[in-house]
């Protein structure tokens, strides 16, 4: 177990790491797959109380924190000292990696295995991340590119865009968050949206073959399919239907906001 | 992508990786690709040329072992390299600058990606959106001869889809397999028993459902044997249920 208490810019190299954990306030993180050797970079520290980095050789675990932080007060976090650092690491792309910020955006790119981001007001970067891949943010907006795998997404207010994505099972849950999702299905992708104010936006390509509903209690309801069929009772607007053979699954729900279904180009 | 290589920086990292050791050529690339976490991917096209010519400047040298060129670097190679340490910190410096660097490229790129998606499919949906509404009077009557219209067309469509799958129920069983065993493959270690299994259970779902086709593809299907097939279907999926919540 070797420790590192940094107060400055720094650079470090490990051995081989298999799990990370960073915790930091605000800043910039980045966190990116590579090929070479592990390696932490600290490129910019401004804070009362030093940052803690812990690399465990049997366990092949390496954890950046500040001391007092843990997992369960990330709130309370806010309430602390400004703690301003820029973070850049680089790890196997096997690596399991747990992220918290607060307020500093993180960028985290090419892991396949697990990846769990947890962000109070900044804004997370996921690209290129596949494997079982979970983001949970209060305000913050997520943006990811190219995933694939388990992406499961959780906020109050910010946003979720998907670009280019071929999730196997995707699920979006958000008060008034925006979602914006431009998917390839496979035929056992299953994907669920559901928010309550916010908006929803789906493109899936026009040879897709998935059964797919959407609803809004009050929230209008717009596909670009013609294959769909829609319902409209009192208190429940459906649109629902085949496209293709049938076989993976979208389901979008909302209370009030908008659903639009649109169809794309030939995958 | 900005380059990684300013003007005779890469000529300057040859000398200093030839130093390090005699190495291959392709060792060579292998290792400007670790450096640069595999965003810089020279290729031999870059890299050989570049290797001959500091060989024809007397800077390096090669012997062949194994049918294979082992470049190391000579005297006259070492004394440019001494002559540009400065340089050379530089260059490490901005190696080690790089982790940064890609992060932040990677991020302006997607985000530039994610926001012009966003623009292009609220734009999209607004302009469906404004088409139809523009004349609300008989709405309703239209939306409802415009349902019967694609209850009628779903109804085509899939006859149609009923003739393909006759024809290519063999290639779709294939085909099928194939995307599902590729996608499970190239998941990765995900949760390890959820993963796997899910792979699993997807490819005995694939081979089910083709299965099926194939089989009702060369037998004629009727309404009552349709109803039958349901049922049985209905019963199926109870089965599953009772065992996934075990």
């Amino acid at each position: 177990m070797q420790q590192w208490i940094i107060e400055g810019p720094e650079q470090l190299t490990f051995g081989a790491v298999e799990s990370l954990d960073v915790r930091i306030v605000s800043g910039r993180l980045a966190v990116l797959a590579s090929e070479g050797p592990p390696t932490l970079e600290v490129s910019e520290i401004e804070s009362a109380s030093p940052l803690v980095v812990t690399y465990d050789e049997d366990a092949r675990s390496l954890t950046v924190a500040y001391k007092d932080l843990t997992w369960d007060g990330l709130l309370g976090w806010l309430r602390r000292d400004r703690r301003r650092t820029v973070l850049s690491i680089a790890v196997p792309k096997t690596c399991r990696v747990s992220a918290g910020v607060v307020s500093a955006p993180a960028v985290v790119a090419g892991f396949e295995r697990s990846t769990h981001v947890k962000s109070v007001s900044a804004e997370i970067v996921l690209d290129g991340v596949s494997g079982d891949v979970t983001a949970n943010t209060v305000s913050g907006a997520v943006e990811s590119r190219a995933m694939q795998g388990d992406l499961s997404f959780k906020s109050v207010s910010g946003d979720l865009t998907v670009a280019d994505g071929t999730p196997h099972r995707l699920k979006a849950n958000t008060v008034s968050g925006r979602i914006t999702a431009d998917l390839a299905l496979r035929p056992t992708g299953y994907v669920t949206f559901t928010s309550v104010s916010g908006d929803i936006l789906v493109r899936l390509p026009e040879n897709v073959d998935a059964d797919v509903t959407v609803r809004s209690t009050s929230g209008r309801l717009i596909s670009t399919f013609d294959e769909l069929s829609g319902t409209d009772t009192p208190g429940m607007k459906t649109v629902a239907g085949r496209l293709g053979g049938g076989m993976a699954a979208l389901t979008a729900t909302t209370v009030s906001g908008e659903v639009a279904l649109l169809k794309g180009e030939k995958e | 992508m900005s380059p990684v290589f300013g003007h005779g920086r890469l000529r300057l990292y040859l000398l200093k990786l030839l130093e390090e050791s005699p190495r291959h050529g392709y060792e060579v690339i292998r290792l400007l690709q670790d450096r640069f976490l595999g965003v810089y991917s020279p290729s031999p096209g870059t890299i050989y040329p570049r290797l001959a010519r500091l060989e024809e400047e007397g800077l390096v040298t090669h012997e062949v072992a194994d049918g294979k060129k082992v470049f190391s670097i000579t005297d006259k190679g070492r004394e440019e390299l001494n002559a540009r340490l400065d340089e050379l910190d530089d260059l490490e410096e901005e190696i080690s600058a790089s982790v940064r660097d890609i992060a932040r490229e990677v991020k302006e790129d997607v985000r530039e990606t994610v926001k012009s998606l966003r623009d292009e499919l609220t734009r999209i949906a607004k302009d469906v959106r404004t088409g139809p509404r523009e004349d609300v009077a008989g709405f309703g009557r239209r939306q409802k001869e415009e349902f019967e219209r694609l209850r009628q067309q779903q109804k085509r469509q899939w006859q149609e889809h009923a003739y393909q799958w006759q024809g290519e129920s063999e290639r779709l069983t294939r085909e099928w397999r194939r995307i599902w065993t590729e996608i499970w493959a190239t998941l990765g270690g995900a949760p390890p028993n959820r993963a796997d299994l899910d792979a699993e259970l997807g490819e005995l779902l694939a081979d089910f459902v083709a299965q099926a086709r194939e089989e009702a593809s060369r037998s004629r299907l009727s309404r009552e044997k349709l109803d039958d097939l349901r049922t049985t279907l209905d019963d199926a999926a109870r089965h599953v249920r009772d065992i996934l919540e075990r």
